[in-house]
């Protein structure tokens, strides 16, 4: 017969419970939020994924700037490096954005930078986890009259796996 | 049969509690990093070199932020008196430009998405203001007629985003001249 455990020990591991489970939530959080976005990305028909501009119908991703214009790829290296182009120019900024799966902004080529950093990006498991998303941001001010030009640079790029 | 009844209630409460403050801990705290006036900015948003609770938070409430030498994100929930924002007051927001390649300041409800106003007025920029970096500017931010339109009630969450912020900026984002924001008249 299994001696039982006195009720200060049942006292100690609901303690140890209740901190591990604080801080299991704690490091998870940002998988699993990530894993939701990449998931939420990757089920669209087409990548890279353009959503429309952003009002307050758009509730996939908290704090969305109203004065951007957003294109997205969801990437899986498991499927080979992640090569990103961009034919285009804008005289407005813009940046590509790269997140691994922890959340981690791990690298971003954005406008003036382009001479340092040509185009294509190859993205391999070297530098990020085997799944992350691509943000690439068009400044559009919120102006209707510079939203056509935003969009039709974001649709220059291409995300090639 | 009544033990096992308690020792479940307290494996139970113990799993609650873990959870609860969790939440607590990455809604309710206040992010870390530095001040400018009523303005607060994590420098560690989006860096690799978060910290546990740092990247939970990001993560929750605002992911997909940009790195510091990228863009730094200032965040105001209270007025320059300290008193809570709220999406039913009104407010004026002024200041100077600030030394960054683009500049805005948008409003958030509570639940860190943007207010449903129809106006589509949800924030103010460089464009907006039509200002040049130190140059002044003012804005109003509250329900019906405002640069930055709110709507129903509860908490209200300023962002001041400076895209590519000058080297100084980077560096000591404290030194920022940040927008005052003073409430006006009486919340209803």
């Amino acid at each position: 017969m299994k001696p039982r455990l006195s009720a200060s020990s049942h006292l100690a591991l609901a303690v140890a419970m209740a901190i591990a489970v604080h801080l299991a939530s704690i490091y998870l959080a940002p998988d699993l939020i990530m894993r939701r976005v990449i998931k939420t990305v990757a089920s669209e028909s087409a990548q890279p994924y353009w959503p429309p501009p952003i009002d307050h119908t758009q509730r996939r991703i908290v704090m969305p700037s109203p004065d951007l214009l957003y294109a997205v790829c969801a990437y899986d290296l498991s499927q080979g490096p992640l090569q990103v182009e961009l034919a285009a120019s804008y005289p407005r900024y813009w940046s590509i954005a790269l997140y691994n799966s922890r959340s981690d902004n791990f690298m971003t080529v954005s406008s003036g930078e382009v001479k340092e950093n040509p185009m294509p990006l190859i993205i391999d498991e070297s530098v990020s986890t085997r799944r992350g998303l691509l943000l690439m941001r068009v400044l559009t001010g919120g102006k209707p009259e510079w939203l056509a030009e935003a969009d039709a640079f974001r649709r220059q790029l291409s995300c090639v796996q | 049969m009544k033990r096992g009844s308690t020792l479940a209630l307290l494996y139970l409460t113990a799993v609650v509690l873990g959870l609860g403050s969790a939440w607590f801990a990455v809604k309710r705290i206040g992010i870390e990093g530095v001040s400018a006036g009523a303005w607060r900015a994590d420098l560690l948003a989006g860096s690799a070199d978060a910290g546990l609770y740092t990247r939970a938070r990001i993560a929750v409430n605002a992911v997909l932020a940009l790195d510091r030498s990228e863009t730094i994100y200032f965040l105001a929930t209270l007025d320059d008196t300290g008193r809570p924002l709220r999406a039913e007051c009104r407010y004026r927001l002024s200041g100077v430009a600030p030394d960054a390649l683009w500049w805005s300041i948008t409003g958030y409800a509570e639940d860190n998405f943007l207010f449903p106003v129809e106006s589509g007025r949800y924030s103010v920029s460089a464009e907006s203001t039509g200002v040049a970096v130190g140059e002044s500017f003012v804005a109003t931010v509250g329900p019906g007629e405002a640069d930055i339109e709110t709507s129903g009630s509860g908490a209200l969450r300023l962002t001041l985003r400076l895209y590519r912020p000058a080297a100084a900026l980077q560096r000591d984002p404290a030194s920022l001249d940040a927008p005052s924001i003073e409430r006006i008249g009486a919340c209803p």
